[in-house]
């Protein structure tokens, strides 16, 4: 599996490397051919190690719907990225193999949610293409924004000390996954154009208010993510670095300040600094963490083999290090490679769009993605301090799943319009050619009479 | 690659994109950071955390490997896991006692080398194609050997020539910091831990578990002299070795207190050289007095006295109370080692291992390498500085007043044709008023180049000139005699 997983990785590097349509084709079709074979053999060794029947049956249902999700894409968007494709199916590969491993009846939950929100996000790039005005909503995409996490920061349940989800009024959805989507909405239509001190000021306010509920509602991991892409965006729409510089103080200055009022802030930098202080109390998630990754080492201890089990949390926000120890670091690693890839294929798009908003929402979009898959990967290998988060399409979770699937498909819809705007710019430029050779060989024809005429005379 | 076409479209047109590959390229730094973080976590510092007794699950390593052996250093098996034909296993010491606390047990918990090496043996580093023909017949790979740095021949005669003592003997290698041979009395059989296991704990005077090596707090008696010598050159200088006179009478006083010399024997007119040779307790008493306590506390604390001692089995580390705000009768006692300072018998080797090495301390070590079980090197340990506890010059003077005592001091029946060996007795009171004492013997040999050194100390054994010290002959005698 591991060397599947190496292979793919390699072909997913080689696939930028490759401009050929041709070589991009065969390609793809050989990662493909990889992910299923991983799908394969990872359910194969479920199976065995469990004797459960259900596994066989799930694995079949996982199939059908890789292979639907990849032929619709295929099918009804000709021009889609087969590279995001593709590595949207990986990555749920890896998830459903994960979730299986760790509690069957989860992993069938979210099977089901990641089916719904698969399928009905399929329709987002027509959607997208027949409203087009959407950098129009500026305000409403922040109120709506905020008044959300409000709504969790009042009415919320509890989850590990922050409040993240609405389940307890009924509703199993964590709101704050969907408004990283309209903030990166209410930030790209604010700096579209107008770029003043006075309009940078005013959506400054707005994205401040974001960051504040979410550390109120103690949920401190999304709030970094809502601070580092809003940076991140204003930076791309205002071309100034002295804002960054601005805003880098503040946040240093904010997370002073944070660090000083909440004990649970200094609680999660203590643990982070040394683990050991309280080994059966604050430290031990991270450090049931480490030795899972530690033990499983490079290789992995095998599915089943291990004690993932034991990993506080380890279906949502510790799934990372759950792979490590039973699929090995070597597969983590090229797991947060592809999620590497992911991200610079998606900043990559946002460079070709030529309109402001289109560029600002993809490459916000990118950021969000990017930082979120850092900061849980970072977390749970203490690179920086643990803030619970979860790890987009790997971990169980339906909202983070359908917040994902909404994202990777917005990009994908721009990626389609930019490739038919190509593939039309070069229609154009080919019967522009083609005018022109007939214009030159109307010309020669002309001076060839001429000159007959002439001859006459 | 990317970038190189992304700057192409750069030039062409939008400016914007200039800010979006700023930002790429710090998401690839980032990345790589944490790649590089990952990489390093994995191979230097995800060892802490395996190891980590908290870690539960270096058990599960042993479901796919069979635990590896111990052997010694000529490779004679010290501990190994036997299979019957039932698929059972059963650890196997064959040396029963003779290894007890040093290699320790590995079921009921774990201790000694089974538990500091615990991750070691239940890893198998043979090939990968061996590994994959095991794994898919269902057998188990081998795991790794330790091989240690004991010697049995050392440890038998340590073993046997302690006798029914309880105490313990530690015999290092100087120049290495290699432990030779590690004995602790009373001791157990591990291969019947399981059975005695109930009664083992329950014993509460004998605490036969523990390894006295390592952790027995023990009062240094006259060997800490070494000590109070050497903070008095530090103290007053080299020219004390002449200057320091001093007539005993049998007892020093001091205000109404008194500290006697060994059976209240006057010792005359002594010199330095003469009264760490006799180990006169009257005249390392009035220099105890004369040391400025800053200093003393000061050479002590260099000397691993209330620090942490650089070992990987569970251990203590010596501890030395005496302070300026003191009083006389205990700057007095701590002088001559009585009084509350203690010793481990592994503490007091480091230090006449230094003093053997030049004043470097060498940290004390078990394991010389790990192997496969086909005998490829998997992980050598080097010998590691542990400190530098004297400079040169103390470190030969000291030797020299060693030498004293084996010469024409307590430890004469060390003396030989064959070495020139150099030590300091001690017979330490355990107890204030009775008259039984622990003997100690700490030493090393040949003088010139110094290749053993050894730290015995025998309870209620009497006279460290005795036993403790013909023990060390015997040890000196076999290991030279190579």
């Amino acid at each position: 599996m591991i060397l599947l997983m190496l292979l793919y990785s390699v072909f997913t590097l080689y696939y930028f490397r490759m401009k050929s349509h041709v070589g991009r084709t065969r390609i793809s079709h050989s990662q493909r051919f990889f992910l299923f074979l991983l799908h394969f053999l990872g359910n194969l060794i479920l199976y065995l190690q469990t004797g459960d029947i259900q596994i066989l049956l799930f694995y079949v249902l996982q199939l059908i719907f890789l292979t639907a999700y990849i032929l619709l894409w295929r099918g009804i968007y000709k021009n889609a990225s087969r590279l995001i494709l593709n590595n949207t199916c990986m990555l749920l590969c890896i998830g459903f193999i994960v979730q299986a491993r760790l509690n069957t009846d989860k992993a069938i939950h979210q099977f089901m949610i990641v089916v719904a929100a698969g399928l009905a996000t399929l329709l987002v790039p027509y959607i997208m293409r027949q409203i087009r005005s959407w950098e129009k909503g500026c305000w409403l995409y922040g109120l709506i924004g905020l008044a959300l996490l409000a709504l969790v920061l009042v009415a919320g349940s509890s989850e590990y000390g922050a409040k993240l989800s609405l389940s307890n009024i009924g509703l199993p959805i964590q709101p704050s996954e969907f408004v990283k989507i309209s903030f990166v909405f209410f930030v790209a239509s604010m700096l579209r154009k107008d770029t003043s001190f006075k309009r940078v000021s005013l959506t400054t306010v707005v994205a401040a208010a974001h960051v504040l509920v979410l550390v109120l509602s103690k949920d401190l991991g999304s709030a970094l993510i809502f601070f580092i892409s809003y940076l991140c965006m204003l930076l791309v729409a205002t071309q100034n670095f002295l804002y960054v510089f601005i805003g880098l103080l503040a946040g240093g200055g904010a997370s002073v300040l944070a660090y000083r009022l909440f004990t649970h802030v200094q609680t999660r930098v203590q643990v982070w600094q040394n683990p050991w202080i309280d080994v059966t109390g604050d430290g031990w998630q991270i450090l049931q963490s480490l030795f899972a990754i530690g033990t499983g080492g490079w290789f992995g201890l095998g599915l089943y083999q291990g004690k993932a089990g034991s990993i506080p949390v380890a279906i949502k926000d510790f799934v990372f290090s759950a792979i490590s120890e039973e699929m090995g670091g070597i597969f983590a690693l090229c797991l947060v490679f592809i999620c590497m890839e992911m991200l610079l294929q998606f900043f990559w798009v946002s460079t070709w769009m030529k309109d402001r908003f289109q560029k600002i929402l993809v490459f916000g979009l990118g950021t969000v993605y990017g930082v979120q898959v850092l900061i849980n990967v970072g977390g749970v290998t203490k690179f920086i301090p643990s803030t619970g988060l979860t790890l987009p399409l790997i971990s169980y979770g339906g909202s983070s799943a359908l917040a994902t699937f909404l994202t990777f498909s917005i990009i994908q819809a721009y990626y389609i319009q930019r490739e038919e705007e190509k593939k039309e710019e070069e229609e154009e430029i080919r019967q522009r050619e083609i005018e022109q050779r007939r214009y030159i060989a109307r010309q020669r024809a002309e001076t060839v009479k001429g000159r007959s005429v002439q001859r006459r005379r | 690659m990317k970038e190189r076409k992304k700057k192409k479209k750069k030039t062409k047109k939008n400016k914007t994109n200039r800010e979006i590959l700023v930002i790429t390229y710090f998401f690839l730094l980032i990345f790589g950071c944490f790649t590089g973080y990952f990489i390093y976590f994995m191979n230097v510092e995800s060892e802490t955390y395996i190891t980590s007794a908290y870690n539960t699950r270096q058990d599960l390593l042993g479901n796919t490997v069979i635990r590896g052996k111990i052997l010694s250093s000529d490779k004679t098996v010290l501990a190994e896991t036997l299979t019957d034909a039932l698929g059972n296993e059963t650890r196997s010491y064959p040396y029963s006692n003779l290894f007890a606390h040093v290699l320790g047990y590995s079921s009921k918990g774990k201790s000694g080398l089974e538990s500091a090496y615990n991750f070691y043996l239940l890893k198998s580093h043979v090939n990968p194609w061996e590994q994959l023909a095991n794994g898919l017949s269902g057998k188990k790979n081998p795991g790794d050997n330790v091989i240690t740095t004991l010697d049995p021949e050392l440890q038998r005669i340590a073993y046997d020539g302690m006798g029914d003592y309880n105490g313990a003997v530690v015999v290092m290698e100087p120049a290495t910091g290699k432990i030779l041979a590690m004995v602790s009395k009373p001791d157990f059989d591990p291969n019947q831990i399981d059975a005695i296991w109930d009664t083992l704990v329950s014993a509460e005077e004998s605490s036969n578990l523990l390894n006295r090596a390592t952790a027995g707090m023990y009062p240094p008696g006259s060997t800490f002299k070494i000590v109070t010598a050497l903070a008095y050159l530090r103290d007053q200088g080299f020219s004390v070795l002449d200057s320091f006179s001093y007539n005993c009478e049998g007892d020093y006083r001091y205000n109404d207190l008194t500290i006697r010399c060994f059976d209240r024997n006057p010792h005359g007119l002594m010199n330095l050289r003469s009264a760490f040779a006799q180990s006169c307790n009257s005249s390392f008493a009035s220099i105890g007095m004369s040391i400025d306590p800053a200093v003393f506390r000061e050479t002590a604390e260099e000397l691993l006295f209330n620090r942490e001692m650089p070992f990987l089995l569970s251990n203590k580390s010596g501890s030395f109370v005496m302070d300026a705000s003191s009083e006389p009768w205990e700057v007095m006692q701590t002088s001559i080692g009585q009084g509350k300072t203690l010793i481990t018998p592994l503490q007091n080797a480091m230090i006449v291992s230094a003093i053997a090495n030049g004043g470097v301390a060498m940290k004390p070590y078990l394991v010389d390498r790990v192997e496969t079980a086909a005998g490829q090197t998997v992980k050598g340990f080097q010998p590691e500085i542990g400190g530098t506890f004297m400079t040169k010059e103390e470190a030969t003077t000291l030797t020299e007043l060693m030498t004293g005592v084996v010469r024409q001091g307590t430890a004469s029946i060390l003396q030989s044709d064959q070495y020139q060996a150099a030590g300091k007795t001690g017979s330490a009171e355990y107890q204030t008023g009775l008259e039984d004492t622990h003997a100690w013997f700490v030493g090393f040999a040949p003088t010139e180049k110094p290749t053993i050194a050894v730290s015995i100390v025998l309870e209620d054994a009497g006279n460290g000139g005795g036993i403790p010290t013909s023990l060390a002959k015997q040890l000196f005698d076999a290991y030279l005699s190579r």
